[in-house]
């Protein structure tokens, strides 16, 4: 359970850094960089040490993977698209966090609701 | 003091001016960049019959070939024994053969055109001031290096220096000229041949249709060569290129003499020093002490510093010019040329040596377009997988470009608010929760621009010596209205309201 815990504080974490640049990116606002990279330094983690926890464990969070995995694809198509001085779609980032949301809501229902 | 004004553009008459690109055109091939590869690649293709249109996004002549140092050599900054070291006898000799075949093309161009640019052949010395083994050992290396590939060495005495020299490397047949006069005069006999715009900055292409847009204009064309020195947009092999740059300082001998020919100091940092008659003006000048670009500290301090090593070593008068120039390091080496896609050709990583590579390139470049298989081209190919020659310059650059990133940190900027802007300089400043670059002018009205570098994001930086703003990670550089100066940079920092 302690991984569960350790896996969830990551991704709060990640997901105040998240609310901080969603808001910028609605604003058509530059996102700093360094926000952009410590939020993803503690949601990466977070998904690998989640991925070893299902992997070793029944039950298992199942949901909760799928939804960060989607959301991570979409955060690694939001920082090439940054950098690369591409337009950010507004939509991708509300998905994007919504997403991570979703996963999130499912941690805790399964962390805490067992 | 004229400042940030290279002794090459003081010096030069002014050339032909040409006029800036309005509605659609069609050549075979278009060129952006107006220095001495896309020039040299104009040249060379409209002999070949080619319909030609460079466009250059300031004046011809006033990026980094008119603030080099004029000097043209076979060795090069990397040292050809580094090269043996890394890539072999046989790749360090086509490295010296190539370099001969350019240095003679420029040669045989000043002939045949008849250009007036101050052409003549001389020694290029290598010279060490005081005691150091490291020093003598490369002395060694290099002397074996320059033999090995044919070229006539002479080593130990003074070249004719005026201060105390204690090693020294000369190799005769280099060459110097005035670089601007060189590329003015080369543009001037162009004009009929090709077509020539000024002031035509490049604002978008489409590399697979090859259309080339400005802002009053557009090219569509068979091919695209970005003779820009690092290609316009995001490609990879910006991650195996270092930017930096070197200032320039420049004064009137006033006694003593400084000889003809290249000279390179040796002890660090590393100093490149030659000497310049302007009618009865003799005037000596510096260039050197390198540092990655949009991460000096202080840039005038590189200019104090360039001052001192003059003073120290000659007796001159009141600093008479200031510059600065950029290049571009490649991670193993040798530069990057070749085609990238279906029409688009890169011209990139010359290090210091480009005014010869630049050259050379040219001929690369020209001779793959015309279906011609230039004995080079494998040597320098663009496409080059050199992991273990790379890695070393490759992860010191990129993790050097992370760390920028990692500046930019909510709330990190130079100043809180605008009146601790000093007149005549520049700060990042934030509001709103957007980085801004400021730039208040003498007269105290502030010129606001984004700081977010339009290339890869990270924030531009203030360049004192040159008032301009410098990013710390690919080399992109902007005027103070937020206009691109140079670098891989295609769009203008975008105007902020403060």
């Amino acid at each position: 359970m302690n991984t569960l815990y350790t896996i969830i504080g990551l991704f709060a974490l990640g997901a105040i850094i998240g609310i901080y640049l969603l808001t910028l990116v609605l604003q058509d606002k530059e996102t700093p960089k360094a926000a952009a990279f410590v939020h993803g330094l503690f949601v990466v983690p977070a998904v690998i040490m989640l991925i070893v926890y299902i992997t070793k464990n029944t039950p298992s969070p199942v949901e909760s993977l799928v939804l960060f995995i989607i959301a991570a694809l979409g955060g690694l198509v939001l920082i090439y698209r940054d950098l690369t001085g591409k337009k950010i779609p507004k939509w991708l980032a509300v998905v994007h966090g919504l997403a991570a949301v979703a996963g999130f809501a499912f941690l805790l229902v399964f962390t805490f609701g067992h | 003091m004229k400042k940030t004004v290279s002794i090459w553009e003081a010096t030069a008459q002014a050339g032909t001016s040409f006029p800036t690109l309005n509605g659609s055109k069609e050549a075979d091939v278009v060129i952006i960049g107006g220095g001495i590869s896309g020039l040299s690649t104009a040249m060379l293709l409209t002999e070949a019959g080619k319909k030609v249109i460079l466009l250059e996004a300031l004046q011809v002549g006033l990026g980094t070939t008119g603030n080099s140092t004029g000097n043209l050599y076979v060795t090069v900054d990397e040292h050809l024994s580094v090269i043996k070291k890394k890539w072999g006898a046989d790749t360090m000799k086509a490295v010296v053969g190539s370099r001969t075949e350019a240095l003679n093309l420029i040669e045989a161009t000043i002939r045949k055109h008849d250009l007036d640019c101050n052409f003549y052949r001389t020694s290029f010395n290598y010279f060490a001031e005081g005691t150091d083994k490291e020093i003598d050992a490369f002395i060694k290396d290099e002397t074996d290096a320059l033999t090995e590939c044919g070229v006539k060495v002479n080593t130990g005495t003074n070249p004719g220096l005026s201060f105390n020299v204690t090693n020294s490397i000369s190799v005769e047949g280099q060459a110097q000229f005035h670089p601007l006069k060189y590329i003015r005069s080369l543009a001037g006999k162009l004009k009929d041949k090709c077509e020539i715009y000024e002031n035509s900055q490049v604002i978008d292409f489409d590399e697979d249709k090859g259309i080339v847009k400005t802002k009053d204009g557009s090219v569509k064309a068979a091919h695209v060569i970005m003779a820009t020195h690092t290609p316009k947009g995001v490609y990879m092999v910006q991650t195996v290129l270092g930017p930096y740059r070197e200032h320039g300082v420049a004064a009137e001998l006033l006694s003593g003499d400084m000889p003809q020919g290249i000279f390179w100091g040796m002890n660090k940092p590393k100093h490149s020093v030659r000497c310049f008659n302007d009618g009865d003006k003799k005037y000596v000048m510096v260039i050197g002490d390198m540092y990655k670009t949009g991460q000096g500290e202080d840039t005038n301090e590189y200019i104090k510093k360039l001052e001192e090593y003059l003073r120290f070593r000659f007796s001159i008068g009141a600093i008479t010019h200031t510059w600065g120039g950029q290049q571009y390091r490649p991670a193993d080496g040798l530069p990057y040329i070749g085609k990238h896609g279906d029409a688009m050709y890169f011209l990139t990583g010359f290090a210091t040596d480009g005014l010869v590579y630049g050259t050379l390139a040219a001929m690369i470049v020209s001779d793959m377009i015309l279906g011609r298989k230039n004995k080079w081209e494998d040597t320098y190919k663009l496409n080059r997988f050199t992991p273990l020659k790379s890695f070393k310059e490759f992860f010191k650059e990129n993790a050097d470009n992370f760390v920028q990133y990692l500046k930019d940190t909510p709330w990190n900027t130079d100043v809180d608010t605008l009146k601790e802007i000093p007149a005549g300089e520049g700060r990042v400043i934030e509001k709103h929760g957007e980085k801004l670059a400021v730039y208040k002018d003498e007269h105290g009205v502030n010129h606001v621009c984004s700081a977010v570098c339009t290339h890869m994001k990270c924030i531009v930086n203030w360049n004192p010596a040159e008032k301009t703003w410098d990013c710390p990670c690919h080399g992109s550089r902007f005027k103070t209205n937020g206009q691109v100066i140079e670098g891989p940079a295609v769009i203008d920092l975008p105007a902020k309201k403060f």
